[in-house]
């Protein structure tokens, strides 16, 4: 009977195998042995397997919020996104990630040199003693607010950043901030042209794996942030021009555009994304912004023959839309010597 | 003192005229001549980007060059260097010649620079010039293949003989020949126009295109036909060669040489309104007379109008502030704004942004290509675009929307709303006073967020079929949702269903590869 009782003490740690070869060997040759113990697991086997198909409910707001109150955790925003449990490389590849984008304090100081932290392995999370950062699992929660300039601008991995904000508390100044959760709520405060805080932006406008609203918002957000100022870095174009390119959203892509459009800085790169955006995009508004951009180039004198000669096919194209043709016909009317 | 004096007011005036001096422009002018053999039926490559150029046929053989290279700078260190980086290339045999001027400079650079050519070749030479910027390309007599292509400036063959080709962006073209054609001749140009002249008794197949233009003719022509931009017909008789005419933006005119200007008449206006008598006197097109015709869309601008407003044109934008009656608009390709419409407005255009601003009547608004912007729909209406943002800001009847991609966004419906797009968000906020109402979206890429009052009632039936296994889902700030999921061909599907508020009019949300979200009017993100 003692063995019985014993053995109905492990019961959960052989459901989850979590005992070592041994004793789990050992269990089950009991169970085959004693029919009381084997009713009793065979019961709560199935009851498990119910258990797993049973759907996740969200738990009764008040419940919630009477339930944190008791262990002491402040209520959560509602919009925060619950953490999902995820095989153990990904976790740690998040894990590492989170490391990279708030452990930057670590770094400060040493911005000049290249730093690289291996996305995966615990041994680099443990080599940034001065990032107080808790496993994932056990920070949903926590907010951090951390400054762009102490970040390595390096993204590695793909995070995956979710439920992202943007805001400029005071717009006479450079400094902006980008709030997102993973695995726990970070808020980065910078520069608008801090290295960091630009790739942290193209990787949120670029970042397809979810269909969140996120990329909308963040293209719209730039456009209003970073297009009136001339300083504007580079990056930010190529971003958009990617998301031009490859975004299979065509919501993104006409904001993308229009957020091309209003550029100061028009690289090679930007330029070819509007060219192809104007041959290939199915969707008319694309290309009718794009023709928009390229007139524009055309009147500041700099259009290259590239863009002309797409200018000209298009002005030509019988099977085109009317309305692009002619706009791109005022586009090369706007060539001069 | 007065020595002194004399001496100063000379010296300044010595160096205001050095000032003077350096500051005058200078400038570099080159002239020589080459000559090379060339057999008769030989090719002539000419690529020059920055000047003039004249091809002659002659009975003479071998190839004359003449060449006038000018530099001009501000001063004499940008003319040395523009004159180092201004280059005349000339290679070949005797059976292909090639010229080409070679332009290094950047385009901030100080000086500006021309090369212009006048060549002299066999009467049997093929002719190929790339122009760019130049004044003009002018080919004479040539009875070999003749092509021309330029961004800028005049192009005008002469007296050819053999097979042509133009490509123009901006600049005229003449074709002018007394002969009657024998072989095929297509000319383009986007914002020029054409003028072609040719023997009387000339047999052609002429194919005319022109969006804005017309195709203007003195010639006798058979049976034309018109299919929207393009026409089509026999000159005189069948049998001839082809005539390709295309003018984006500009005129055609297809002319007998030596014939008379008040023959000549609109094609467009011949077969479009064949009732009208007798042909249309056009004194316009003579030999030489095509002006730069870089057209662009006609604009319909009117601040008021005091009634109903009826307007169809093939081509043509709108600005209109207020309509005091209906509005009824049709354009085949333009930007359409109108600011107030007391009465029903309906707006349908092949292409081209629609804004809208305050509409007290039914609203019919279309748009094949073009985003859609309506302030005030106070009764609601049917909107719908190709492609681009559909927008209104406030929707006081019903609402229905459709897009060919791109988003959605209602800032706050008071009647039932319909949305549907092919590939975009749908973001739709109804009135916070409302208890119920209908509304439908449907996205097949992207995402869908209702906003609805705190006091809303609804059946619920959220559905997003997603390739995503660990898709959020749907998010409410509502309870009374129950959220299932199964797989569904191949696709994970996540439906959430139920009562809001009680129950109440049906909410019909459905998307593919996005999230829904219903949000609550006042609960902060």
């Amino acid at each position: 009977m003692a063995e019985c009782s014993a053995m109905k003490e492990s019961f959960p740690l052989l459901l989850t195998e979590s005992l070592d070869a041994q004793t789990r060997e050992a269990s089950h040759l009991h169970i085959e042995n004693c029919a009381k113990c084997a009713d009793e697991w065979n019961g709560m086997k199935e009851a498990w397997r119910l258990m797993g198909e049973l759907p996740e409910l969200e738990p009764p707001a008040r419940i919630k919020q009477r339930f944190l109150a008791e262990i002491g955790v402040a209520e959560q925003k509602t919009n925060v996104v619950p953490f999902h449990r995820r095989p153990a490389f990904k976790w740690l590849s998040q894990a590492a990630a989170v490391v990279i984008l708030a452990g930057g304090s670590y770094f400060v100081g040493h911005r000049s040199q290249p730093i690289h932290v291996q996305p995966t392995g615990v041994a680099s999370v443990e080599r940034i003693p001065a990032a107080p950062i808790q496993p994932a699992a056990f920070s949903i929660a926590e907010t951090r607010t951390i400054d762009a300039a102490n970040i390595n601008p390096n993204i590695e991995g793909r995070p995956d950043i979710q439920n992202v904000q943007f805001s400029d508390v005071d717009p006479n100044d450079d400094q902006i901030q980008l709030a997102f959760d993973v695995t726990q709520h970070v808020t980065v405060t910078g520069a608008r042209n801090d290295k960091s805080m630009v790739r942290l932006m193209a990787y949120v406008m670029e970042n397809e794996d979810r269909m969140s609203p996120t990329r909308s918002r963040a293209i719209d957000w730039v456009r209003q942030t970073y297009t009136p100022d001339k300083s504007t870095s580079p990056e930010i174009a190529q971003a958009l021009a990617k998301v031009l390119r490859n975004d299979t959203h065509e919501g993104v892509r006409i904001k993308a555009v229009d957020a091309l459009k209003t550029m100061p800085t028009t690289s090679g790169d930007t330029r070819e994304a509007l060219i192809a955006a104007l041959k290939n995009d199915p969707n008319p508004a694309v290309r009718i912004k794009a023709v928009d951009a390229l007139a524009k180039l055309a009147a500041s004198g700099q259009l290259d023959s590239a863009a002309v000669d797409m200018l000209r096919q298009k002005a030509m194209q019988d099977d085109e839309n009317v309305y692009v043709r002619t706009r791109a016909a005022e586009a090369l009317g706007k060539i001069h010597p | 003192m007065k020595v002194p004096i004399r001496i100063s007011s000379m010296t300044a005036i010595a160096l205001f005229a050095c000032a003077s001096l350096l500051a005058a422009p200078v400038s570099h002018t080159e002239r020589f001549v080459r000559d090379f053999p060339l057999d008769a039926g030989g090719t002539l490559w000419i690529e020059d980007p920055i000047g003039a150029v004249d091809v002659v046929g002659s009975d003479q053989d071998g190839v004359s060059v003449s060449v006038v290279k000018v530099v001009v700078a501000p001063e004499g260190t940008s003319l040395k260097e523009g004159r180092e980086q201004t280059q005349v290339l000339m290679g070949g045999d005797a059976k292909s010649r090639l010229i080409r001027t070679v332009v290094n400079g950047s385009p901030a650079a100080k000086w500006k620079s021309n090369v212009a050519y006048v060549v002299r070749v066999p009467r049997a030479t093929t002719v190929h010039i790339t122009g760019q910027m130049g004044e003009h390309i002018k080919v004479t007599n040539i009875a070999g293949t003749v092509t021309a292509k330029n961004t800028n400036g005049e192009i005008t063959l002469d007296s050819i003989d053999g097979p042509v080709t133009v490509d123009s962006v901006n600049g005229n073209i003449h074709f002018l020949t007394e002969a009657r054609p024998s072989d095929p001749v297509q000319l383009t140009t986007v914002n020029g126009s054409i003028e072609v002249q040719v023997n009387g008794d000339s047999n052609l197949d002429w194919i005319a295109q022109s969006i804005t233009g017309d195709f203007k003719t003195n010639l006798a022509l058979r049976s034309p036909r018109i299919a929207l931009n393009t026409m089509r017909g026999i000159v005189n008789g069948p049998g001839g060669p082809s005539l390709v005419t295309t003018a984006v933006m500009g005129d055609v005119f297809l002319l007998s040489r030596g014939g008379s200007p008040n023959e000549i008449r609109s094609v467009k206006m011949a077969v479009v309104r064949p009732a009208v008598p007798g042909p249309q006197a056009t004194p316009v097109a003579s030999l030489g007379v095509l002006q730069q015709q870089a057209r662009v869309i006609e604009t319909i601008e009117q601040p008021l109008v005091n009634g109903p407003f009826m307007y169809a044109t093939k081509l043509g934008n709108f600005r209109i502030g207020e309509i005091r009656g209906l509005a009824s608009i049709q354009t085949g390709a333009g930007q359409v704004y109108l600011g107030t419409v007391t009465g029903n407005c309906s707006v349908r255009s092949m292409g081209g942004p629609l804004e809208l601003g305050d509409i007290y009547g039914d609203l019919n608004a279309h748009t094949e290509a073009g985003e859609i912007l309506v302030r005030n729909a106070r009764k609601g209406g049917e909107l719908s675009t190709g492609g681009g943002t559909l927008h209104v800001i406030y929707a006081g009847g019903a609402i229905s929307l459709h897009n060919g991609g791109g988003d959605i966004i209602v800032n706050q419906a008071v009647g039932a709303v319909e949305a549907d797009t092919r590939s975009g968000d749908v973001m739709v906020t109804m009135d916070p006073r409302l208890h119920t109402q209908h509304v439908s979206v449907k996205t097949t890429k992207g995402n869908i967020v209702l906003n609805i009052g705190g006091r809303f009632a609804a059946d619920i039936d959220a559905t997003i079929l997603t390739t995503d296994e660990e898709a959020a889902g749907v998010r409410s700030d509502f309870n009374g949702l129950t959220i299932k999921r199964d797989t569904f061909n191949g696709k994970t599907r996540v439906r959430a269903t139920g009562k809001i508020g009680g129950g109440g009019e049906k909410i019909e949300l459905y998307t593919e590869d996005g999230e829904i979200q219903i949000t609550q009017q006042g609960v902060t993100h």
